[in-house]
């Protein structure tokens, strides 16, 4: 079975993506749960539309993107740990300047 | 000598492996937290909105300097930052809340749209986006495009009473409802920046007029676009001369510096002509962190305390406030995040730029990458830049005739300054037309002495007359100009004020009396 989810992006981020600030994807179904580890290369490979290296930084967000999971700082979620659940919300917001 | 606070360490506090922070109860409550936020601190969620109340009254009240009733102009970008403060400051005048707010805000939002190049169509749907947001809270509003700063007349037009310039005045009055500033603004910037959107300008100012008042309707938007079209040439124009300046500057990072002059100059203009004694400027502590870095690496480490501290007082009648300074870019997006705070999203010149694209772009990421591992960075940046002293504030003080900030080029021999100019002295060798023109400015328009002899309306300055009132950092910005007459007007006027001024005490030096 497929997770579905819905992502957001805004302050800027949503640039990368043909201005689209929601999406609602589902990831296809794998052996092994779905976490931000693995969901951020999908990210990048499947919906991200321009400059990755504006999005990610090695395996993770790049510094100054806020990722928020269900309205809670990601931080208290075990970060690239967190193993998805269906109907997750995932934001990611940009506080840098300009985007 | 150096003096380390309790609780400080020499290595910076890390930030804590990921697992560790999984299930975390708030530390005030015992709640299940929603964010970790200072350098480790866990708020649920009431517990951070009480927290950043707090801190943003406090930040406001402990100085005592923003008295009940006063006029303070809030300045909006649209971006998160100062969305976030518009919202405090609703929040905080509300009467639901104990400690009240009692101050009156204007709101003001400054369209940058001609430094990006964004086309007028977009730049349109921003000022409208913005002006449908700050209508919704019922403050007065302005709007002001960043090219109406070139020409400080421009500025003076828009902003004197309704009563003295525009002809839809007297139905304001009797209106009473519409701010006729606004919305003229709004569509002089629509009309002026392309005749195609012409017909949606006409739109927004009658759909903006109140029902009953129909009938007036028509009469405020004709009277309205008589103006637009008299003005029309006018912003062309400055639009064209504000992209002409950028472009003869010869970095992306003295074109930030030259928009943030211009702006601030604009905020000042605005608050002293429509009586508002405070401007409230959105800046977090993140973004402060990276203006003091950026500061010291473009020539304005002079600047660096007063461009981050809490009270700007470097202009003359307008203070300039940053309530934000103690929140982290986190902080603010969270609470975005958490009240629905709306932001509208305006691209700079450094939008989807590498890192390298500017001197602030690239302090910008060396400070969030620090602050990912190290949750204090900012703070410590923060807490640097308040024990710099500015030392140069006494009242007599000449001031940068772009930038207002006291002149830091009165100083002693072995400095950058001074480095700089020697090796100025030395490249431009050989090359005599510059020095020549020193002296005879070859326009015939006049003799370049600025002494006023001369029929000419004004003066033309000298490269050189003109640096000679800027502070370093200004004088770096403009390094590369070719044509000083390019720079705004309000800067030339103030360059020419100086030189007659000088030229009229070498005049009389002869019959002073010898005071030593
Ligand atoms: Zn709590
Ligand atoms: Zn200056």
């Amino acid at each position: 079975m497929s997770i579905p989810i819905t992502l957001e992006f805004s302050g800027g981020a949503e640039l990368l993506f043909d201005r689209q600030k929601r999406h609602d994807i589902d990831l296809p179904k794998q052996e092994n749960p779905w976490r931000i580890q693995e969901l951020l290369p999908w990210i990048r490979d499947n919906i991200l539309k321009e400059r990755p290296e504006l999005f990610m930084q090695g395996n993770t967000v790049r510094p100054g993107i806020l990722v928020l999971v269900n309205d809670t700082d990601w931080e208290l979620m075990g970060e690239l740990e967190y193993n998805l659940q269906p109907n997750d919300r995932i934001i990611f917001i940009s506080t840098l300047h300009g985007g | 000598m150096c003096s380390v606070e309790e609780g400080d360490t020499d290595v910076p506090f890390s930030k804590s492996r990921p697992n560790e922070s999984i299930g975390r109860t708030c530390m005030k409550c015992q709640e299940k937290a929603i964010l970790i936020t200072r350098v480790n601190d866990a708020f649920c969620r009431s517990c951070f909105m009480v927290y950043i109340t707090h801190k943003f009254r406090a930040t406001v009240g402990k100085t005592k300097l923003v008295r009940d009733g006063e006029m303070v102009l809030v300045a909006l970008s649209g971006g998160p930052s100062s969305s976030a403060l518009l919202h405090l400051i609703q929040e905080g005048l509300s009467e639901r809340t104990h400690k009240k707010l009692r101050f009156r805000p204007g709101l003001i939002f400054i369209d940058e749209g001609a430094a990006v190049n964004l086309p007028s169509s977009e730049r349109l749907n921003t000022c409208e986006k913005m002006l449908e947001i700050m209508k919704s809270t019922g403050f007065p509003c302005h709007i002001k495009a960043l090219e109406q700063g070139l020409d400080n007349d421009n500025i003076q037009e828009f902003s004197s009473p309704p009563d003295i310039c525009c002809p839809g005045s007297r139905l304001e009055k009797e209106l009473g409802t519409i701010d006729y500033d606004t919305e003229s603004i709004l569509s002089d910037i629509s009309t002026a920046t392309s005749s195609v959107t012409l017909d949606m300008s006409e739109c927004s100012i009658s759909s903006s007029i109140e029902e009953p008042y129909g009938n007036s309707r028509e009469a405020i938007a004709v009277s309205s676009m008589s103006r637009v079209e008299s003005s029309f040439q006018k912003y062309e124009e400055a639009e064209e001369k504000l992209k002409c300046l950028l472009k003869s500057l010869n970095s992306v990072s003295s074109q930030e510096d030259l928009i943030r002059t211009i702006r601030h100059k604009i905020l000042s203009e605005v608050a002293t002509t429509c009586g508002y004694s405070k401007v409230m400027l959105g800046s977090c502590g993140t973004r402060l962190a990276v203006t003091l870095l950026t500061d010291m690496a473009i020539g304005r480490g002079g600047q660096a305390a007063v461009d981050t501290v809490f009270a700007d007082r470097r202009y003359k009648n307008v203070m300039f406030l940053r309530p934000l300074r103690e929140f982290s870019s986190k902080e603010i997006g969270m609470y975005n995040a958490l009240n629905d705070v709306e932001s509208v999203f305006i691209p700079t010149l450094t939008t989807k730029g590498s890192d390298g694209a500017s001197i602030e772009h690239l302090t910008e990421a060396f400070v969030t990458g620090l602050q990912r591992d190290y949750p204090s960075t900012v703070s410590n940046i923060m807490r640097t830049g308040e024990k710099l002293s500015t030392g140069a504030e006494e009242e007599n003080k000449e001031n940068c005739a772009m930038c207002q900030s006291s002149l830091d080029t009165n100083v002693i021999a072995p400095s950058a300054l001074n480095a700089v100019e020697f090796s100025q002295r030395i490249s431009s060798r050989g090359d005599n037309s510059d020095s020549k023109r020193d002296h005879c400015n070859k326009t015939g328009e006049c003799c370049g002495e600025g002494d006023g002899s001369c029929n000419s309306t004004r003066t033309r300055a000298t490269k050189q007359q003109v640096l000679a009132s800027l502070c370093y950092g200004c004088r770096l910005a403009i390094r590369k100009l070719d044509d000083v007459e390019k720079l705004p007007l309000y800067v030339l006027k103030d360059v020419f004020w100086r030189v007659r001024r000088e030229k009229m005490k070498s005049e009389i030096e002869e019959f002073l009396l010898d005071t030593s």
